[in-house]
């Protein structure tokens, strides 16, 4: 399982009463492409972030690739967010004064186990094959197209091969043929590195990419919008 | 890496960092610049004299005596007779002896009666004699010895004639313009109270007083300057005596029998300790400007730590983003904190650059204006140590900010 959720809750902890999740059973398989649809405020950002390790479960059971989420220290979680997870948002992907080289080394400078033998090669590869011409690999990031800085995003995402990927909303800031092109190239990615895809959107248009379709309305039973 | 996403967002913020950095540099310049001259007057005031033991006056303060005898100032409460002169000068103790006699003055500038010799033994700074630039020492009754400063801005060469005042006062109605005196020589600048001095023999000081009473020049009475080889012109009195000693170990027995002495009330001092003591009545001086300059500091630091803090919140989606790729809390404390290290390093060099430039480049107007020497090098223990502080204190500072990132990063509400 990449993902399995356990009587999981959060709630912060000003307002015990107000749960922003409350989830009794949910799991990704492996190498599955999970699409969850969601509208924007149902929680989705606090589910993401519980998953990624970034928020930590007020109860429940968080398992992710096999490990306790819930049982590890912060400092263990951002260590394994770093090495077995990618991540992709709507915007915002990229530190805007870093080229798009440095944007995905950094994501490998905080992945303590990966050697940085071969990084240069892997980025040159990963930025080819996401259609980045290299007159653009050492221009800053701010100065990308926002096409291309969401397929940058992809390669700083899975430069650590991580074995699962979260994307929040990502293409709803591109047009109609960028966000074919970045769906395309990124299922494929995924496929050829046997990566797991957790892809979160309120487009249910995207949804003919995946293996399996959620609602999160459907298995949080907080129910509340905030 | 960590180095590099430093440098690059301070090189992406440019304009607020450039600014920030402006004010970070003239403040450490202020604080170091204050710190020098603090540091060079301290030095060039304990410097004003050396290599005199003693100097011997009528009884007063030590303070009195040390600003009338050596800087000029202020007035003598009386003098000392000859004979006492002529008793020290023979005590086994002392190698010389250098009578002074001060008094009156020329155009502000005062005047001081000696001898020859006094050009061989008054030394200032690290022992450095008096020197020449031109001429030579006094030979003759009317020969005048200039101080750099007063020639300088008086404009006197050598060869010119000039005419001495009674009294102290700039403007003074009584005149000895019956005799004057010829410029023979001319002092290099010292930076001392020497450049401000006009000096001649006591017998000079005699002789301009030769046809005067109480200070009033008795009518009727002339005697030409051509007469005045053929008569006595020992003095009865002088102002002061400047003492060197066989050995320094004599110098407190020396200094308590010149205490006793039983024919005359007299004192001595050690020019080193007295002029200790007056630098300590400038310690609140220095104490304002060195409070003055830390304030300074502390305004561009708040600026320093208003920058980031601004910053922070610009950079949001870039906390969020460092996160979600592993980044701990912690690192984005640190990245805070080292930008403000690079600030606060890059300020230091410039304003330490900047500073040693600008008294390397106004070095010589400055000596040469003001006979101040001002020494560019900046880097000694005492300023690296300020630096030191200035980094520490910086690191402090942004401690907020750093920490408001780092509140941010762990997704706590701040």
């Amino acid at each position: 399982m990449s993902i399995n959720l356990n009587n999981l809750r959060f709630y912060y902890p000003e307002t015990p009463n107000h749960k922003t999740l409350d989830i009794n059973a949910w799991t990704v398989p492996d190498n599955k492409h999970v699409f969850v649809y969601g509208e924007s405020g149902c929680g989705k950002s606090t589910l993401l972030n519980l998953i990624s390790g970034m928020l930590p479960a007020s109860e429940g059971v968080v398992t992710v690739l096999g490990q306790r989420l819930d049982k590890m220290n912060r400092r263990q979680r951002d260590q394994f967010r770093a090495k077995h997870i990618g991540y992709v948002f709507q915007q915002f992907n990229l530190i805007p004064y870093l080229d798009a080289m440095d944007n995905i080394r950094l994501a490998r400078h905080f992945c303590k186990d990966r050697k940085l033998k071969n990084l240069q090669r892997e980025i040159q590869d990963l930025l080819s094959v996401l259609n980045i011409s290299a007159n653009d690999w050492h221009k800053p990031a701010a100065k990308l197209s926002i096409g291309q800085q969401q397929r940058v995003a992809i390669a700083r995402a899975l430069i650590n091969k991580p074995e699962l990927l979260i994307a929040d909303e990502p293409t709803s800031s591109l047009d109609q043929r960028n966000r074919d092109n970045f769906m395309s190239v990124l299922m494929s990615l995924a496929e050829t590195h046997k990566t797991s895809v957790l892809f979160v959107s309120h487009d249910m248009a995207l949804s003919s990419y995946f293996d399996r379709i959620d609602a999160l309305s459907e298995f949080n039973r907080s129910g509340e919008i905030h | 890496m960590f180095m590099n996403l430093a440098y690059k967002s301070l090189l992406n913020r440019k304009g607020s960092v450039l600014l920030t950095l402006m004010a970070m540099t003239v403040s450490i310049c202020v604080l170091l610049g204050v710190e020098h001259i603090r540091h060079q007057a301290k030095d060039s005031f304990g410097n004003t004299v050396s290599g005199v033991d003693l100097i011997v006056g009528a009884r007063t303060g030590s303070l009195n005596l040390l600003l009338y005898s050596v800087f000029r100032i202020g007035n003598p409460s009386n003098n000392i007779h000859w004979h006492t002169y002529q008793t020290l000068a023979s005590n086994p103790n002392i190698k010389w002896a250098i009578p002074i006699s001060l008094g009156d003055s020329h155009k502000g500038y005062r005047v001081m009666g000696t001898t020859p010799e006094y050009f061989e033994h008054f030394s200032y700074g690290d022992r450095r004699p008096l020197k020449f630039t031109q001429g030579k020492a006094f030979s003759d009754v009317l020969d005048l010895v200039l101080g750099a400063e007063v020639a300088k801005i008086l404009g006197y060469h050598l060869g010119d004639e000039l005419v001495l005042a009674h009294g102290i006062a700039r403007t003074s109605f009584s005149i000895h313009d019956d005799k004057p005196f010829k410029v023979v020589g001319i002092l290099e600048p010292t930076g001392t109270p020497v450049d401000q001095t006009l000096h001649v023999s006591l017998q000079g000081i005699e002789a301009i007083h030769i046809d005067w009473q109480q200070g009033v020049k008795m009518p009727g009475k002339t005697t030409l300057p051509s007469d005045l080889r053929h008569q006595d012109l020992t003095p009865e009195s002088i102002t002061g005596i400047m003492l060197g000693l066989k050995s320094k170990m004599a110098t407190f027995k020396v200094q308590r029998d010149i205490n006793n002495y039983a024919k005359e009330p007299l004192m001595a001092i050690l020019p080193g300790v007295a002029l200790a003591e007056l630098w300590q009545m400038m310690a609140m001086l220095e104490n304002v400007l060195r409070f003055i300059s830390a304030l300074v500091l502390g305004a561009a630091l708040l600026g320093l730590s208003a920058m980031l803090l601004a910053s922070i919140r610009e950079r949001e989606h870039e906390i969020t983003l460092l996160r979600s790729i592993g980044a701990p809390p912690g690192f984005l404390f640190m990245l805070i904190e080292l930008e403000a290290l690079l600030i606060t390093l890059l300020a230091s060099i410039m304003a330490t650059a900047i500073l040693s430039g600008s008294i390397m480049l106004l070095g010589n107007i400055i000596a040469a204006e003001f006979g101040i020497f001002i020494s560019a090098n900046i880097l000694y223990p005492s300023n690296l140590y300020l630096l030191g502080i200035v980094i520490i204190s910086s690191m402090f500072a942004c401690a907020i900010p750093a920490y408001i990132a780092f509140l941010k990063a762990s997704l706590k509400k701040s």
